[in-house]
């Protein structure tokens, strides 16, 4: 990890000398990837959208510790200054205040029928996800929604690349288990 | 299908879940939040340039939220905290840990004793783990090394009980983590680790 190598598309110098037009792109291309996990974490647009601004505006105030190594290195950075700000948020919020404000499922299908049965499926999923975990959701949120790999989820959550990948196969297993119990109780109904 | 292809079918599912949640998120940035970036940057550049004697107001004015209501408090904690430490010492030295506590309770960046206490308790829990889970040629793993891990597991549990909501919260991802691979290791070994039986293991965030 110590190799001085650095994304060539992360304007790093530029940022490191504060010129405005290389933050406000760097705010534009992260906007969204950190938008959707906040969002994920926070279950409010409002409170993510904050959550994203203030990740920005502590960037910029912490540029000095910034040091980039190896690939996607301002991303690693903005997605771990971001998980602090959200863990700050929560403690000011109890959990319930946290369920997400969802956005509808999908509607297309092939049919009516179709359509009732996957968002059907589509609910049962979404319910499982929300009863993982914080640490689980979160695993599968950086993992699967922000497309990040067991390297740079390691590197955010202070762990080793193996734990993220255990930690991820874990999760999964615990949504499968509790798909397969509510489909057996809907079974035997 | 297996247990190895429902995982995977529901690792695409929840993928495309999470995508479909992000399908409706907006592209960029407010024309007001892209401006307030611009400006905290053009701030700081002030700021590096040296000008904050001339342009302190405004300066300020541009800083992040956070940082602008928290330096006036934790200073002045700071300054208060620093005078309590110099009398302490002043009158022969009482523990620091009653002060560490207030010191964190402010907000200062200090670990509470608490939080050492489970800090320290994770790190030998991992140390226990790490020996047991060392390949000695020709044997298993013994009951002592067992014993080790399961009395530090227990030790690691007591103290993640003991810390507040904030503190547990911070350090709950890594005792949950340490404590997985213990349960893993007696699973291994076909015993069962004595914590795992604890009811308040769920409401501590040590079991999925």
């Amino acid at each position: 990890m110590n190799q001085e190598r650095v994304d060539p598309d992360e304007p790093v110098d530029r940022l490191r000398s504060l010129d405005p037009d290389a933050w406000e792109q760097l705010y534009r291309r992260m906007y969204r990837p950190l938008l959707g996990h906040a969002r994920r974490r926070l279950g409010s647009s409002d409170r993510a959208e904050d959550a994203v601004s203030e990740t920005m505006e502590r960037a910029v105030d912490g540029l000095d510790r910034f040091s980039p190594v190896g690939d996607n290195a301002t991303r690693r950075w903005l997605f771990g200054i971001l998980r602090n700000v959200i863990r700050e948020q929560w403690r000011d919020a109890d959990r319930s205040s946290r369920l997400p404000d969802r956005l509808p499922p999908p509607v297309e299908a092939d049919g009516p029928a179709d359509t009732i049965v996957r968002n059907e499926s589509y609910a049962d999923l979404r319910a499982a996800f929300d009863e993982l975990s914080d640490d689980d959701q979160e695993t599968l949120a950086l993992r699967l929604g922000a497309e990040l790999s067991p390297d740079e989820v390691a590197e955010i959550q202070g762990r080793r690349s193996g734990a993220v990948r255990m930690a991820q196969s874990r999760a999964l297993g615990r949504l499968r288990d509790r798909l397969e119990r509510k489909e057996g109780h809907e079974q035997r109904r | 299908m297996s247990n190895d292809d429902d995982t995977s079918l529901i690792e695409q599912a929840v993928a495309q879940m999470l995508r479909d949640d992000d399908s409706l998120l907006p592209d960029a940035p407010s024309v007001e939040r892209i401006s307030r970036l611009r400006s905290v940057v053009d701030a700081a550049g002030d700021v590096h340039l040296g000008d904050e004697s001339a342009g302190a107001p405004a300066t300020d004015q541009n800083r992040s939220t956070v940082s602008r209501l928290r330096w006036p408090r934790v200073l002045s904690a700071a300054a208060a905290l620093v005078a309590v430490f110099a009398v302490g010492v002043a009158i022969g030295g009482s523990p620091p840990g009653p002060l560490r506590d207030a010191g964190a309770a402010v907000g200062l960046p200090f670990d509470s004793t608490r939080e050492v206490a489970t800090k320290r308790a994770v790190d030998e829990l991992g140390d226990a783990l790490d020996a047991a889970t060392t390949p000695t040629p020709g044997t298993g793993v013994d009951d002592a090394l067992l014993q080790s891990v399961a009395d530090a597991d227990a030790t690691m549990v007591a103290t993640v009980a003991d810390l507040s909501d904030d503190e547990r919260m911070e350090l709950r991802p890594v005792a949950h983590q340490v404590h997985l691979r213990a349960v893993d290791l007696f699973e291994t070994n076909g015993r069962r680790l004595p914590t795992a039986q604890d009811e308040d293991l769920a409401e501590l965030g040590l079991v999925g």
